[in-house]
């Protein structure tokens, strides 16, 4: 062992240790970020779509191939326009999706910075992503039960 | 030849409708929708060798003992315009540092897309370049686990970008979707302000696809390639006029000439994802021609998400499988010609051990610590190269810290 390379290691080391103690206290925090979560999921989420969709209903597996970039188009034809909305975003993502929120960022982000597609449109209140699908052709989003008028086409329920 | 024509045209097509597009963007305000994002890395890395440096891309300034802010650090910049459904216009520029060492930004992606039906596009103008898996994506570092892609493979081609058209059809085969590519173009690129390549003639295709836990990945690419600079030049002056007392060197002569050569370049890669885990492999294989050697390289990363933290490790490896046999010395000028040569015919053969973490500590954001391992042959795949005959064959640790974002 040459006498240059002990210091590097050293640093390697403090720097790996440092690490293994920040995943053990960020894990502690996570778990109970995930208690509380799941407090909250009593609503039904509701998937819609523009009434002149041709589809009725979407699979769970058709959604996943949609949002995550995996294909543009509707088992019935045109290409969908995505919306999300933010305070749903998180439990859309782990219960249909079954990705955490930085996998799905990761993931869109690939597709636009590679210019293969643009990400869904992000919206942060409820009557917006309603007014958006009831305007837009090929419009697909998600709201709670409650929000959902007779302007939309609902395909797909989770809770 | 017909290849080449068509090339040339298209190329001059995609630049005058791009230029077209972006005139016309103003007037069609009250219908297109403009998008800025972007992305980058504020990167630290630090070897514990002087002997040669740790290098990314075109070159520059490289990562030794005294650690530098330089090698991984970059910054992007993109603008997406939708006219309507059918077209859109993407314009990306990228700072990372160049083989000048400065950061001076540079077009990485300018095109105009079409929309031909659901399933059927086209692009025309400036794209990544097409020959790794995840090329298209090699300075967005928010979008991979590991800190830098692994180099043995993603060094191999610095040619980062080319101008010309792609054509992409989505189908379905059983349970995938499957994107097939097909495209073509010219490049021009520079390494180490030593050699500069340019790529004519670039044909290719790709093939991927998607299952619900399985990707995959085929790609082959064809070029010409020629190369030219004062020192390559020089070199085959040098050598022709030698081979005229000494034979032997005239093919080696030949190497150095500026003539088209052609390479060729196949690729494959795959993903298995779980819940928490994934497993990826990519393999590459080059073959070269002149001084470009044949090479094979590959990876195998593995992944494990716990909440925000995703600990990875990888393994790499690239392998020279051409070699140049040197004439035997014989008289003291042949000999120090034959140094030269050595030196131009170094092998690139390189292994890599890595180690590091992800940790998704916003959102948006990623911070990343990695250690790697390298055992190399000479100046490896994406060392320094040594400026005299002696090699640095010592094993590199090298410790690298990196926080990425998108915006």
């Amino acid at each position: 062992m040459d006498t240059t390379r002990s210091p590097r290691l050293s640093l390697t080391s403090a720097l790996l240790c440092t690490l293994a103690w920040c995943v053990i206290q960020d894990l502690g925090k996570e778990a109970s970020a995930t208690d509380s979560g799941n407090g909250l999921a009593q609503n039904d989420i509701v998937v819609i779509v523009n009434p002149e969709n041709q589809i009725d209903s979407i699979t769970s597996r058709d959604l996943r191939k949609l949002y995550l970039g995996k294909t543009r188009k509707f088992s019935k034809g045109g290409l969908a326009a995505l919306a999300t909305l933010d305070p749903l975003r998180s439990r859309f993502n782990e219960v249909v999706l079954r990705k955490s929120d930085a996998q799905i960022d990761s993931i869109w982000s690939r597709l636009q910075f590679s210019g293969r597609a643009r990400p869904p449109t992000a919206f942060d209140n409820p009557q917006a992503v309603v007014e958006y699908v009831e305007n837009t052709r090929n419009a697909i989003g998600f709201v709670s039960r409650a929000e959902i008028t007779s302007a939309v086409k609902p395909v797909y329920v989770f809770n | 030849m017909a290849a080449s024509i068509n090339c040339k045209h298209a190329c001059k097509g995609a630049g005058l409708l791009l230029a077209l597009s972006l005139l016309l963007a103003p007037a069609t305000q009250a219908t297109a929708e403009v998008m800025l994002s972007g992305f980058g890395t504020l990167g630290y890395a630090q070897s514990n060798s002087d002997n040669s440096p740790y290098l990314r891309g075109e070159g520059g300034e490289g990562a030794d003992s005294d650690g530098t802010f330089k090698v991984d650090t970059r910054l992007g910049i993109q603008m997406d315009s939708h006219f309507n459904e059918r077209f859109s216009a993407t314009l990306q520029g990228v700072a990372r540092q160049n083989y000048e060492g400065n950061f001076k930004p540079k077009a990485q992606w300018a095109f105009i897309k079409t929309q031909l039906s659901d399933s059927q596009s086209l692009r025309l103008g400036r794209m990544s370049d097409p020959l790794f898996r995840n090329s298209q994506t090699r300075d967005v570092g928010y979008v991979s686990t590991d800190l830098r892609m692994p180099q043995e493979l993603y060094n191999q081609s610095n040619l980062s970008y080319f101008d010309g058209l792609d054509y992409t059809h989505h189908f379905a085969l059983g349970q995938s979707d499957i994107a097939a590519r097909l495209y073509t173009g010219e490049s021009k690129s520079t390494f180490s302000g030593i050699f500069v390549f340019r790529l004519e003639d670039i044909a290719g295709f790709t093939l991927d696809g998607q299952g619900n836990n399985t990707s995959w990945r085929l790609g082959y690419n064809h070029a010409s390639i020629s190369y030219s600079s004062p020192t390559i030049n020089a070199a085959e002056t040098a050598l022709s006029a030698a081979s005229g007392f000494f034979p032997e060197l005239q093919v080696y002569a030949d190497d150095f000439s500026d003539r088209k050569r052609t390479i060729q370049a196949i690729n494959l890669g795959a993903t298995v994802e779980g819940d928490a885990w994934s497993a990826e492999a990519e393999w590459l294989t080059i073959k070269g021609s002149g001084v470009v050697p044949d090479t094979n390289a590959w990876y195998a990363i593995a992944r494990y998400q716990f909440a925000r933290w995703t600990p990875y490790a990888y393994v790499a490896s690239a392998r020279q499988t051409s070699r140049r046999s040197l004439p035997a010395p014989s008289t003291a000028t042949l000999n120090a010609l034959i140094d030269l040569l050595r030196l131009a015919y170094l092998p690139i053969d390189q292994d890599t051990l890595a180690l590091g973490v992800r940790w998704d500590f916003a959102r948006k954001f990623a911070l990343k610590a990695q250690v790697d391992w390298v055992s190399r042959a000479s100046h490896g795949v994406n060392f320094a190269r040594p400026v005299s005959n002696t090699v640095n064959n010592d094993d590199v640790v090298l410790a690298s810290i990196a926080l990425d974002f998108v915006f």
